[in-house]
């Protein structure tokens, strides 16, 4: 028991002597002086928690470095309590403080890890690739013996033996067009099924159609169902402030219902349900309530009638009515099943009872407008193309979509509109992309490098090629396992031979650890004459590049402004007024690439690539008037077309002396005024197609890559394998009811952290501090293998094996264990990692054609007792 | 350390912060408000401050203002507890007619079930491996007790622990994989 010393009431304590009140007048003192002397700088956060969301920094500089990171204070200066002071209307115009999560303050450390990248490298004399042995040597040393090395291969390999690993970079994309080597991946994951899938039905990319943004949830809704959408716990910035509008949302009374197989914190704090649903089952939870919704007829026919084409296929399936599929892949289904897709059909599956489902369905198709959120997440597994395409056939099934604002889409926080602006100027920069930023590369394709692979499917492009060289496999083969068909006369050209990691950020910095199967792109790596790499910190992936480049922090060192949606929220110009101290030998990531285009190409090159360039010297102010013409004259026409009387002037821009420009949603998008306008849908038909004829034409399947309109599908696997015109319920490959569950019965997820996005963070020792990376398993699990809380476990599948302590728990249903991603992998002699690299276990899916990397996989777990490694 | 009078924050001398009359006062603490560098007994202690710099120029502490659930509120005790009502005391704190913190908490919002759930049908449909599973692939879990009633020393993060022995055990009891 604790001993309490004996309480002294405040009212009762005796006032402080005059010395001890001397000393306390000091203490304070002190603690306000340590602030002296500091200017306020704003800033954004650049995490990519979603891609689109940006939090603001109030930055507290002095003498050039940044000492400490504040939330915003644009709306509402000093009040805590936000929810109190604003008004439905500014509920509705997401006039709020952009408050940053526990990553962006932590973003501070990121600058200052001893793990920062100052000066060029080159891998140590006899060190093995991998072991993180660099010896330190001048840029122009760097420069010249990389881009000596490229000149020469050119020559003897041919231009394709230069290529970038996941994810797609615009950035390196655009080098090797203009110097013309190089080839590169289309894809970038996330939610690459909803860019695929969403303009096969007529949505567009990003969600065009139905749109439910966070404001509409809580402004709208009368119900909220989230499918593996977590706001609170996983990779969001903008996130917790969707978290929080969620909150709001059950405080007014809106029901929400949260279908996950974890209790997450989310259930906890803004749910007022948790239905549990085995991972990888979520399209037969959809047929299930589709099921009941058509049986008993609560739908508008003349709804459905008016907004979709396939009505009548894909109810066909869901009633067992069977159907002509396609099976020229797999002839199962040329034929559909005839087995009625009721709720007990269902609940065998999902592990939810068909009561349940009934009622859920009931209740969904009755409440309008009602909101289906599914998040990548549920997406990210094997055939979750057919959860997608299922949730929008519900949406418009129940009128939701694509009028209301209960649209079923929401890869994200919400689904808003996102801004093509900053880097526009034509000739400037990747369109679409930021520098360096491995974004989705839709816009990039038309700038880039020939595609030969699907990018997280590179490691394949380079193993398989040698299979093809040495008569094993045909090109055409390689080209339908690697996800591209790439021009054919070009196919043979592949020669891979230098690997370029030439962004600094993102997932893509650090693929080894953020793309599927490390091991196997261990070997792949094994294969480079040179790798190289410019990275501003030494992760897993930077020990394997035999050149490395110092780049400042994308974040917080390089100068920039662009726009935001902010998750759903509303549109925002948001700046970025950086440190000015930049450590050792850094440059940004765009003098990286215009310094190796002009030593390849000359100051040609260069101006090519960035048409400010003068020359290395006068980097600072090309890049500033870069900034400048960009601000004023394609940013600031936008904004003023958005309504924004005034926008500040370029020169305030920099000084970044206040927050963000807030352009409020009713500018574009999401007020009530869009219900009545209606939605464009982008389709042959003009109707959301359920029932997609390309997929169904044989004369179209798989032959081509374009749309209704002619225009290039830049991003699509060219083998379309078993995908149907409809969606059919396929058990989920290495899922809970996979034959492997036999040798490996635990299936794997692997969310993001909220201490971390991707791999970012990982080494930071503020963030490390408040999370035990480890292997999360319910205690039925734990039970049966002798494992208790903080006891070391292996965890392990036939693509490799990894030691980390247990986290039990009962908040995790049985069946299943979790690895958060993004962190890095330390191997011991004997192949064991230790450091927790969750994607040594995920993947082994090459049937579900759209799903891009899978994110589960199957394992087993022991308790393992350490060796030295530990 | 003083109890100062203005706003009733404890600070911590900074010229006295590895005292070891802190380690008493961590002793009497049943908050665990102390933390230690190190389990040195001369490890520099430190405490939150209250951000009294920042409640000196008229500004809210900074945790409220950084909080993204918008869940923490600071101002004077009387006004809070007219306002939120007076619970004190979490699962795990210790007797608030005893210890009199500065503090009050706003209870969860009731749960409501929206559909119905059969959480012991759950059960039995989450233990088959499901249809499409090959009729001798193994059962999800073997015994549903094990499930609804874990035997104890499995899961040990299961309480608040406010204060630990030592920093390993405070970093144990602060860290999480939720």
């Amino acid at each position: 028991m604790l001993k309490l010393l004996k309480p002294s009431p405040a009212s009762l304590k005796p006032p402080l002597s005059a010395d001890a009140q001397q000393r306390v007048n000091a203490i304070v003192k002190g603690l306000i002086d340590r602030h002296s002397g500091e200017e306020i700088v704003y800033n954004s956060c650049r995490a990519n928690c979603g891609a689109t969301s940006q939090c603001i920094m109030k930055t507290r500089v002095k003498n050039g470095v940044i000492v400490t990171i504040e939330p915003d204070d644009s709306f509402h200066q000093n009040v805590g309590r936000e929810d109190e002071v604003m008004t439905p209307e500014d509920f509705d115009k997401a006039r709020f403080q952009r408050r940053g999560c526990a990553i962006m303050y932590n973003w501070l450390n990121q600058l200052y890890s001893p793990n920062r990248i100052t000066y060029p490298m080159k891998r140590a004399p006899g060190a093995k690739r991998g072991e993180g042995k660099f010896v330190r040597i001048s840029w122009d040393q760097a420069l010249n013996e990389v881009t000596g090395y490229m000149k020469q291969a050119r020559d003897k390999y041919g231009p394709f033996f230069l290529l970038s690993p996941y994810s797609h970079n615009p950035a390196f994309a655009r080098f090797c067009r203009l110097w013309g080597a190089g080839c590169s991946g289309w894809g970038a994951c996330s939610d690459d099924v909803g860019r695929i899938m969403e303009p096969f039905m007529g949505l567009g990319y990003q969600s065009k159609g139905p749109k439910h943004d966070m404001p509409d949830c809580l402004k709208y809704s009368k119900l909220n169902i989230l499918i593996g959408m977590t706001h609170a716990t996983t990779h969001y910035g903008a996130g917790y402030s969707s978290a929080w509008y969620r909150r709001m949302a059950r405080e007014k009374g809106i029901p929400t219902i949260i279908i996950d197989p974890k209790y997450t914190w989310d259930a906890e704090v803004y749910a007022d349900q948790w239905i549990p649903i085995k991972p990888g089952t979520d399209a037969a939870l959809l047929m299930g309530m589709a099921n009941v919704i058509l049986k008993e007829g609560l739908y508008d026919k003349a709804w459905v009638d008016k907004w979709m084409v396939g009505f009548q296929q894909q109810s066909d399936y869901i009633l067992g009515k069977g159907g002509k599929g396609v099976g020229d892949y797999d002839p199962q289904y040329a034929q559909y099943d005839t087995i009625d897709k009721t709720p007990e059909w269902a609940e065998k599956i999902c592990g939810v009872p068909a009561e349940t489902i009934r009622e859920l369905a009931r209740l969904y198709a009755k409440t309008k407008p009602a909101n289906l959120a599914r998040h990548a997440s549920s997406t990210r597994k094997s055939y979750g193309e057919y959860t997608l395409r299922m949730c929008t056939f519900l949406a418009v099934l129940t009128s939701n979509a694509p009028y209301v604002h209960g649209g079923s889409t929401g890869s994200y926080c919400g689904s808003a509109p996102w801004p093509k602006i900053m880097g526009s100027l034509p000739g400037v920069l990747p369109g679409g992309g930021e520098i360096g930023q491995s974004s989705a590369g839709g816009l990039a394709a038309g700038y880039g490098a020939p595609t030969f692979y699907r990018s997280y499917q590179w490691w394949k492009a380079v193993a398989y090629s040698d299979l093809v060289r040495a008569g094993k496999m045909t090109w055409d083969r390689w080209a339908t396992l690697v996800g591209f068909n790439a021009h054919p006369p070009l196919k043979s050209m592949f020669n891979p031979k230098m690997l370029w990691m030439g962004s600094n950020h993102n997932h893509g910095g650090n693929f080894l650890v953020m793309a599927e199967n490390t091991n196997m792109q261990l070997k792949a790596i094994e294969r480079m004459e040179l790798i190289i790499q410019a990275h501003s910190k030494m992760i897993s992936t930077v020990r394997y590049a035999d050149i490395v480049f110092p780049v400042s922090d994308w974040a917080l060192e390089i100068p920039w402004f662009g726009l935001s949606t902010y998750g759903g929220f509303g549109n925002m110009a948001y700046l970025s007024a950086p440190s000015k101290k930049i450590p050792g030998e850094c440059k940004s990531i765009a003098q990286f690439y215009a310094n190796i285009c002009e030593k390849v190409g000359g100051m040609d090159l260069a101006k090519q690539w960035f048409k400010y360039y003068t020359g290395d010297q006068n980097w600072d102010q090309d890049w500033m008037t870069f900034l400048k013409d960009s601000w004023e004259k394609v940013t600031v026409p936008w904004l003023k077309s958005k309504g924004v009387a005034n926008p500040p002037s370029f020169d305030e821009v920099k000084a970044a002396k206040s927050g963000p420009v807030i352009m409020y949603r009713n500018e574009e998008y999401g007020d009530d005024t869009w219900c009545g306008q209606g939605v464009e849908i982008d389709s042959k038909s003009g109707k959301v197609e359920i029932y997609n004829s390309i997929l169904a034409d044989p004369t179209t399947r798989g032959k081509q890559h374009y749309d209704h309109t002619g225009k290039k599908y830049g991003q699509m696997p060219n083998d379309w394998k078993d995908l149907q015109p409809i969606s059919v319920y396929h058990p989920c490959v290495n899922g809970m009811e996979d034959a492997k569950t036999k040798q490996y019965p635990l299936m794997l997820l692997s969310p993001q952290s909220r201490f971390r996005i991707h791999y970012m963070l990982q080494d930071v020792a503020t963030a490390r501090e408040c999370y035990r990376h480890g292997v999360i398993i319910s205690a039925a699990d734990a039970k049966a293998r002798g494992i208790k809380d903080g006891d070391i476990v292996r965890i392990w599948n036939d693509q490799g094996q990894s030691a980390r302590p247990a986290y039990v728990t009962n908040r995790l249903m049985p069946g299943i264990v979790q690895m958060r991603t993004g962190i890095e992998f330390n191997f011991t002699s004997s192949g064991l990692d230790t450091g927790g690299c969750v994607n040594i276990f995920t993947g082994g899916d090459d049937i579900s054609p759209v799903t891009p990397a899978k994110i589960t996989n199957l394992v087993d777990v022991e308790r393992y007792l350490p060796g030295d490694e530990f | 350390m003083y109890k100062e009078d203005k706003y009733g924050a404890v600070l911590i001398d900074p010229d006295k912060a590895t005292s070891i009359d802190l380690r008493k006062a961590n002793d009497a603490c049943p908050y665990g408000a102390l933390v230690f560098e190190s389990d040195d007994m001369r490890a520099k202690a430190s405490k939150c401050t209250m951000c009294i710099d920042r409640i000196e120029q008229g500004l809210k502490p900074i945790c409220v203002m950084s909080c993204d659930m918008r869940a923490l509120e600071f101002g004077p005790l009387e006004d809070l507890l007219k306002k939120y009502g007076n619970l004190r005391q979490l699962d795990g704190m210790p007797d608030p007619n005893i210890s009199k913190p500065a503090a009050i908490f706003k209870k969860q919002l009731d749960r409501r079930q929206i559909v119905p759930y059969n959480s012991d049908k759950a059960l039995d449909l989450w233990q088959g491996r499901g249809p499409n599973a090959p009729a001798d692939a193994p059962q999800v879990f073997t015994s549903k007790n094990d499930v609804t009633n874990p035997p104890d020393g499995l899961i040990r993060k299961n309480k608040l622990v406010l204060k630990a022995k030592n920093v390993e055990e405070m970093l144990y009891w602060t860290t999480h994989d939720e």
